[in-house]
């Protein structure tokens, strides 16, 4: 690829930046906070488990789940190159994106199995 | 001219104090937005962890249910609102930048692109309302 791996790493990170920016404040709100802040009912097991086995929700998630984390590996590795901390470039891009690569396997691994 | 070995020449790097960024509020402000990654990269991982709780069974499900439920993780939780709420302004507020001022041709207002992601927005967060309620 020309210029190697920069064109792909932006574009994940544009990817995952758009995709995150639609769906995450509303996932948080259903998942984590409408129920405790008593702002609706809390989802039964059955209906929860109908939406999770659903195929759309098991392509959803490895969609969203690799895109968000290598939009982080990316926005992390160019904060750590802004605040001088180039040198170090290499290794740190090593841990971030095994990270996002680690958290992607987990992801899939998930869709599969559910 | 003197006699003196050619210099090889070196890029330029602006000197800056480590805490450059906290200096000035718009600066601070990047950093905040730099930062609402971390928080993506939290709900990314949370959204597998919850999928195998519910695939677990009721019981590990109830368990997701009841740490939601804690004092301490429902502040926590409302940071990171806070946080991926930050990251989709600052994201639909560079679109005009990133995207550009033409779609599929036409010239489009700045304004109206930015209105336009808003609009899906909110479309997508009642579509996943409804699927998930």
């Amino acid at each position: 690829m020309r210029g190697g791996p920069e064109p792909l790493r932006w574009g994940m990170f544009a990817a995952g930046g758009m995709v995150a920016a639609l769906v995450l404040p509303a996932l948080v709100l259903l998942l984590c906070l409408a129920a405790p802040l008593g702002l609706a009912d809390p989802v039964p097991h059955p209906a929860a488990e109908a939406v999770v086995s659903h195929l759309a929700f098991r392509l959803a998630l490895v969609v969203v789940v690799p895109l968000g984390l290598l939009h982080a590996a990316h926005r992390v590795l160019a904060a750590f190159m802004d605040f001088g901390l180039r040198p170090f470039g290499t290794p740190v891009a090593l841990v971030l994106f095994s990270g996002a690569m680690a958290g992607t396997a987990f992801a899939v691994w998930t869709a599969l199995t559910l | 001219m003197s006699d003196a070995a050619p210099r090889t020449p070196r890029p330029y790097v602006r000197r800056l104090p480590a805490w450059w960024v906290l200096t000035k509020g718009s600066w601070l402000l990047f950093l905040l937005r730099e930062i609402t990654s971390l928080f993506v990269a939290y709900v990314a991982v949370l959204l597998v962890v919850y999928a195998r709780s519910v695939a677990a069974g009721p019981e590990a499900y109830e368990g997701f249910v009841a740490w939601t439920r804690r004092p301490g993780v429902v502040a926590w939780h409302l940071v990171v609102l806070a946080a991926v709420l930050w990251h989709t302004v600052t994201w639909f507020v560079a679109t005009p930048t990133a995207i550009g001022r033409f779609v599929a041709g036409r010239r489009v207002a700045p304004a109206a692109l930015v209105a336009g992601h808003y609009a899906l927005w909110l479309a997508v967060s009642a579509a996943l309302w409804w699927v998930l309620r």
